[in-house]
């Protein structure tokens, strides 16, 4: 509920959009300098008007001297799998956590809570020497085991399913049905919507984990978008145009997708801070 | 008398038999947290007292590694750089935000959706196309900022000498592009504050300042807590942006904690010594965990 317009000064809106044009004015140059030749974008001044002298060379030095489409299936690959796993442990122990009594629940959950805090990247080294102990290193199914998300989706889907009322699962019960049951036909059903937020957030954030892919990935043929660019990128140093290039096909796949699934954003931006 | 026992056994059978089930749902969870998350902590503390190359030999050596980083310059510089970041990235991440909520509170509902899909777009871009694009603009003697230097006459300067330049920038573009989340905190904070307080105070002739002062940051207490909380752990995870910008440099002024901590392990092979700067790392971020604990633990504003 909106009550009075008219409270925004004229400083802040000016503010603001001077803010908007600082966060945005990287892809303002991904976009323009993307399609300029290298020469236009090292000359004083340095030509960054839109649509003028406009060329696809770029885009065919990208094309044809990177493997950009492998990266990008690489990456989709490892972030649908990672994001499909996060939510079924997700929700298959947030149930746990949510309905079933049993004993050390209040330890679990504790070390649930320990982990959400406790940033992967700390244990970046020691996980790494315990991925190559297990041969996981430099291997697909290695980065994704590796990049589950621990505890994210656990919080929020008891959370969510502590809300689911009592009297379903009763019911449920009194029907014969078992905790299988219950959990296939009530608890993945009314979970969708959580399902969506949590496989959206741990999506992104394991396409656009660079660090531990950069480690993980050794062999040519398993680098994701990220480890990817940044090797093109250094391989292209003197050339902006293909650098700028790359950078701009880079953040079209998750920009697009982030505009059409926002809603998850702001639900999930919330978890942890919010009651309820 | 024979029923009430036989009643008791079959009630301690079923909460058997569901905490069965409890434990079954937890297992997915719990395996990938023990071997992925639980032991690499462990493991991790175990290696920090050896010598441990890259051929996987460990050889112990007490608390060697320990006193090698005291001793180490670079850890010093790393630690004093982690903390410079931070300075400049937590309040601004606090600030930038809460104000953007506060000026969005009376913006149409059109302007609130525009602003907060473009505030959170860089946040969900890969942080190595940003840092493609910034080194380019920050290009020395080339880039768009150098040309603008020489117009005010100064030339042959490079952002990236010197730590005193390039770690301010560096983290204002950390800021820059991580606004969205908590942007999004905020506003969903504060449209949880009935406007009935606003027109209260309005009646009583508070400005927008006062209002901002004296309703919603009181209101949107733990809030802030939570969010400076999180931005201090963020700021000790500072690792992609200046990593691919300065490498650290000059000589570590740049570097952070966790750069220091990558280097050592993958650039000088001593994964003893890294791990022994991650339990480091882990103690400084957990005893800021508890902090965090302690302080949401206590009761927020109710209304």
């Amino acid at each position: 509920m909106k009550s009075s317009r008219n409270k925004v000064s004229i400083v802040n809106i000016i503010l603001l959009i001077l803010l908007l044009l600082i966060v945005t004015f990287p892809f303002y140059v991904m976009l323009v300098g993307a399609f300029k030749l290298p020469i236009e974008l090292a000359k004083m001044p340095v030509n960054l008007a839109p649509f003028t002298n406009f060329t696809l060379k770029n885009m065919n030095k990208v094309f044809n001297d990177s493997e950009v489409f492998l990266w990008i299936r690489n990456s989709f690959i490892i972030s649908i799998t990672v994001a499909t796993s996060t939510i079924f442990t997700g929700i298959s122990a947030g149930y746990a956590f949510a309905k079933i009594p049993f004993r050390g629940k209040a330890f679990f959950f504790a070390l649930v809570m320990a982990t959400m805090i406790m940033p992967k990247q700390m244990l970046m080294i020691p996980n790494y020497l315990v991925a190559r102990a297990l041969h996981l290193e430099n291997s697909m199914v290695g980065v994704i085991l590796t990049s589950i998300a621990p505890a994210f989706g656990v919080f929020l889907s008891r959370q969510q399913i502590s809300s689911m009322p009592k009297e379903l699962f009763d019911a449920a019960e009194i029907d014969g049905c078992g905790e299988v049951m219950q959990f296939i036909q009530i608890v993945l059903p009314l979970s969708l919507p959580t399902a969506g937020t949590i496989g959206i957030l741990s999506f992104f954030a394991t396409f656009n984990d660079f660090i531990w892919q950069s480690i993980m990935i050794i062999d040519k043929n398993l680098r994701t978008l990220p480890v990817g660019l940044s090797y093109f990128a250094a391989l292209q140093v003197g050339n902006k145009g293909a650098q700028l290039a790359i950078a701009l096909i880079a953040t079209i796949p998750l920009g697009v997708l982030f505009i059409i699934c926002q809603k998850f954003f702001i639900k999930g931006a919330t978890v942890g801070a919010i009651k309820g | 008398m024979n029923n009430t026992i036989t009643k008791k056994q079959a009630v301690s059978r079923l909460v058997r038999r569901k905490e069965k089930w409890g434990y079954f749902f937890l297992a997915p969870w719990l395996l990938i947290f023990s071997v992925f998350y639980f032991y690499p902590l462990v493991y991790g503390i175990g290696v920090s007292f050896t010598e441990y190359n890259l051929a996987g030999i460990k050889q112990p050596n007490g608390v060697d590694n320990y006193i090698r980083i005291f001793n180490d310059y670079a850890f010093w510089r790393s630690l004093a750089g982690t903390i410079r970041y931070a300075v400049i990235v937590i309040p601004l991440q606090l600030m930038i935000p809460l104000w953007v909520a506060n000026t969005l509170r009376n913006c149409s509902e059109r302007v609130n959706t525009l602003t907060k899909l473009l505030i959170y777009l860089p946040g969900v871009t890969c942080s190595v196309a940003l840092v493609v694009v910034w080194n380019f603009i920050f290009w020395p003697n080339m880039g768009l900022f150098s040309q603008i230097l020489t117009c005010f006459g100064i030339t042959n300067f490079s952002i990236f000498d010197n730590a005193n330049h390039s770690i301010p920038l560096i983290s204002l573009l950390i800021v820059f592009s991580n606004l969205g989340q908590k942007t999004v905190i905020f506003c969903s904070a504060i449209n949880g504050i009935p406007q009935t307080y606003y027109e209260a105070a309005e009646l009583d002739g508070a400005n927008g300042f006062q209002q901002f002062k004296n309703i919603t940051v009181p209101m949107l207490y733990p809030i802030i807590v939570y969010v400076l909380v999180t931005n201090t752990i963020g700021a000790l995870q500072i690792y992609v942006v200046p990593q691919l910008m300065t490498g650290g440099g000059p000589n570590y002024t740049s570097s952070t904690l966790l750069m220091l901590i990558y280097n050592s392990a993958f650039n000088n092979h001593q994964f003893g010594y890294a791990s022994a700067l991650g339990v480091i790392l882990f103690v400084i971020a957990s005893a800021l965990a508890v902090v965090q604990f302690k302080i949401t633990k206590r009761d927020a504003v109710e209304y």
